[in-house]
């Protein structure tokens, strides 16, 4: 009933996006032509030309670099952990409360209110990185455990009936059910991961856009603020499109 | 019994145990001194030797998170109320709710400083911000989730299932559906709440946990600045817990 | 001559069924036309499926009607395009001179399905207030105390549906149906889910309900037995395409109890009626 209409409803979903988009930077552009926020809300035009100039394009990509890498090491560890300690729950049962009940604790931590711990125990060097792990830690922890539940019970019986070990039937049951909620978990966890790793720089970073945030808040270099501010976003927004990407490619390889 | 409800703590509490015995082994075995890294006791200390001044600090940054969920709230309520009655509206504002979704929009704080100027409002103002998005969507689709046997029974009196015809529809079913999501949007948001107004504290400086955490660090007062940490921690933890409460107690009168 | 005294038989009989209805006190119960009733559906580009094909039945003012026939035969289809759920691609459906669209404006429909469609949030009184409210009408309190006293659920007023088991949540379903007087009531497989002890008490008690007040009622379902057991006429539906394959009418006395089922006659009729049910699925073309 719903296969013709779909072309069309891709099409009208696009277009909500273009001109929702759209409006918006328009809308955008005026409000600081005509500074209706004050100084703080330049025109996208000079936000953009300030960013193409050499001297701060230089500077951007230098620390944009930084914080990706930042990102992207945080987010490796931060998912490893997060998978490797939900699935010693799925093994040893007797673990799982304790190891809910901390996930839940360190996710309801505020990152910020870790900074001084990290610095000292980790370094300042090494805290974005830990901050960005910490933030994917969570997403990840919950959605392979969202994914565990997911396994039907018809499953689990299976499993009891033959005797299956633990670690079998989580290597060849669980994990493979778990699989596409972890994908959705890494996707929420791309934007989680830059977030953890600007925040981590605040806290006396060396380099990097976190570091640049603040220094041009304090400094009230807007346009750098902004340009900082969308090379974060564009960072996370990459890392989401990739994610998203591996989704449509691989699961449908895998036969989900 | 005793021996009971103590291993029942044990094996939901006892990662939280490891956490401060690691903290304690790591202070001991480095023989650290308090300005570099506190020993849990010393933290304790001066959370008590300074129960009043924690307490008020605790209570205004308490207010604004709370202040600007309930805002956000209400305002993502109205206008998802709104998006209902008008989906052109919705239209708009769901890619842009997706959009700020993808952003590490707490990341992001300075900018909103910088537009808000300096001063306790502009925190209000950031952590309404941040409620908006995720409350407009929960609740929107929340009242757009209604049960196909639920929209026949009200269709089969005459009743009008969208648009301005179908308030009757949208007051006494619709609305009521979407307290489940409502309930969860809450509880995910609390905690993020109290992240942004910590954020904001620690950014601008003023007053709340948040500034403590700043301002005892550059005094060297690590014990305070710890103090104030754990105590943020705690305040999140609690707030996750109570409306996690909510959401479970609440959420069961919504299965039929 | 003899036709003339044909019509004057069927005169007499279709009085006779008035006559019925005029004495339980009910005036308002509507009669209900189908001519050539057809629905297609579009599954993808050019491909059509023909859910119901050409049903004709002319349902006499506060009669029984049960429709039978196996699954996707489309006799759930049919239902909800009498409840206005769905409009015929061909023929006309008109419940009292009307068609279903006007009816349901009117509010002369009540409508209770398979799944109840309780709201959660709501109390079994708040349930059976619900239609008043959606209709933007004043709440009748009488007419619902009336209608829970009615289904036997006088004590669960303030109950939640989660409180309810299966059946007293189809009872409060029921009750809903009936609140604003309708003079059409339709049922789609309102017992299905239910176990079959259950459901035979419920049967007896929809009927005892239906005795008091008998209004025009289509009844969707899986069972012979509830089918023979309730209903004035079973109507049975074979599949692909859907159409009405027999029409038996049901001469049981009523009122019917738990007792009717063990008379002779009431199992010939579920015997005949098993037997053409069985005949229809197996003729049936494989999907």
């Amino acid at each position: 009933m719903y296969v013709g209409t779909c072309p069309v409803n891709f099409i009208s979903e696009a277009l909500k996006w273009v001109v929702g988009l759209g409006m918006l930077f328009v809308l955008w552009e005026v409000a600081g032509q005509q500074s209706w926020l004050g100084k703080a809300l330049p025109p996208l035009s000079s936000i953009v030309s300030y960013a193409m100039e050499p001297r701060s394009y230089e500077l951007l990509m230098r620390s944009a670099s930084i914080t990706a890498s930042n990102a992207l090491y945080g987010f490796l560890i931060g998912s490893i952990v997060g998978w490797a300690i939900a699935c010693s729950g799925q093994i040893w049962p007797p673990m799982k409360k304790g190891l809910d009940t901390l996930s839940t604790f360190v996710n309801a931590i505020p990152l910020i209110a870790l900074g001084p711990l990290l610095i000292v125990t980790v370094g300042e060097q090494s805290t974005p990185m830990a901050t960005a792990a910490l933030a994917v830690f969570f997403t990840v922890f919950v959605a392979v455990l969202g994914g565990f539940e997911r396994v039907p019970s018809v499953h689990d019986d299976v499993i009891r009936t033959y005797g299956v070990t633990r670690w079998r039937a989580l290597c060849f049951i669980e994990f493979p059910n778990a699989l596409p909620s972890l994908i959705d978990g890494l996707k929420l966890g791309a934007s989680s991961a830059v977030l953890g790793a600007i925040l981590g720089e605040w806290f006396g970073a060396p380099a990097g856009l976190g570091v640049l945030i603040v220094s041009a808040m304090q400094n009230f270099q807007i346009n750098l603020l902004w340009s900082a501010a969308f090379l974060g976003t564009a960072m996370s927004g990459i890392g989401f499109f990739v994610l998203a990407l591996l989704q449509q490619k691989l699961l449908p390889r895998l036969g989900w | 019994m005793v021996r009971q409800s103590l291993s029942r703590i044990w094996s939901r509490y006892w990662g939280i145990f490891l956490l401060v015995g690691l903290w304690q082994l790591f202070v001991s075995v480095n023989n650290l001194n308090t300005i570099v890294a506190p020993s849990p006791q010393a933290v304790v200390l001066s959370l008590l030797n300074n129960a009043d001044y924690f307490a008020a600090e605790a209570l205004r940054t308490t207010l604004t998170a709370s202040g600007g969920l309930a805002l956000g709230l209400l305002l993502g309520f109205v206008i998802a109320c709104l998006s209902w009655t008008a989906p052109s509206l919705s239209g708009v504002l769901t890619p842009m709710a997706l959009l700020i979704r993808s952003i590490p929009i707490v990341a992001f704080v300075p900018i909103i400083v910088r537009v808000a100027g300096y001063g306790t409002h502009t925190v209000l103002i950031v952590t309404t911000f941040l409620s908006f998005f995720p409350c407009y969507v929960f609740a929107l689709s929340g009242f757009q989730e209604v049960a196909q046997v639920r929209k026949d029974f009200c269709c089969s009196l005459g009743c009008s299932t969208s648009g301005f015809r179908g308030w009757r529809f949208f007051r006494h079913v619709a609305m009521p559906s979407a307290v489940p999501n409502i309930l969860t949007a809450l509880r995910l948001l609390a905690p993020t709440a109290l992240l942004v107004a910590l954020v904001a504290e620690f950014l601008i400086g003023t007053d709340g946990l948040g500034y403590v955490m700043i301002r005892a660090r550059s005094d060297m007062e690590m014990d305070k600045s710890w103090a104030a940490a754990l105590l943020a921690s705690a305040l999140s933890v609690l707030f996750f817990v109570i409306f996690s409460y909510l959401d479970k107690k609440y959420r069961n009168n919504w299965q039929a | 001559m003899m036709s003339n005294l044909h019509d004057v038989i069927r005169l007499e009989g279709f009085l006779s069924r008035q006559e019925v209805c005029m004495e339980a006190g009910n005036q308002s119960t509507s009669d209900i036309v189908l001519e050539g009733v057809r629905k297609r559906f579009e599954l993808a580009k050019g491909q059509v499926i023909d859910a119901v094909e050409h049903v004709d039945l002319n349902i006499a003012g506060g009669e029984f009607i049960a429709l039978i026939g196996p699954s996707g035969c489309g006799k759930s289809t049919l239902l909800r395009m009498v409840a206005g759920l769905e409009t015929p691609s061909h023929g006309q459906i008109k419940i009292a001179g009307q068609t279903p669209n006007e009816c349901i404006k009117q509010q002369k429909l009540g409508i209770a399905m398979q799944e109840h469609g309780l709201m959660p949030w709501l109390s079994a009184w708040d349930n059976i207030a619900l239609p008043f409210r959606l209709a933007g009408l004043p709440v009748d309190i009488d007419r619902v105390h009336e209608l829970l006293a009615l289904v036997g659920l006088d004590e669960f007023a303030n109950a939640l549906p989660k409180q309810l088991s299966g059946g007293m949540k189809q009872r409060v379903s029921i009750a809903r149906a009936l609140a604003l007087e309708p003079q059409v009531l339709i049922l789609d497989e309102p017992f299905g889910a239910l176990d079959a002890v259950t459901r035979r008490l419920m049967n007896n008690e929809l009927q005892r309900i239906w005795s008091r007040k008998p209004t025009t009622t289509i009844l969707v379902t899986h069972s012979v037995e509830e089918a023979v057991f309730l209903a004035d006429r079973v109507c049975l539906m074979s599949p692909r395409p859907g159409r009405l394959a027999l029409v038996e009418p049901i001469t049981l006395e009523r009122p019917r109890s738990l007792e009717t089922m063990q008379t002779a006659e009431f199992r010939n009729l579920l015997a005949k009626l098993t037997a053409a049910l069985d005949e229809v699925c197996m003729s049936a073309p494989a999907q």
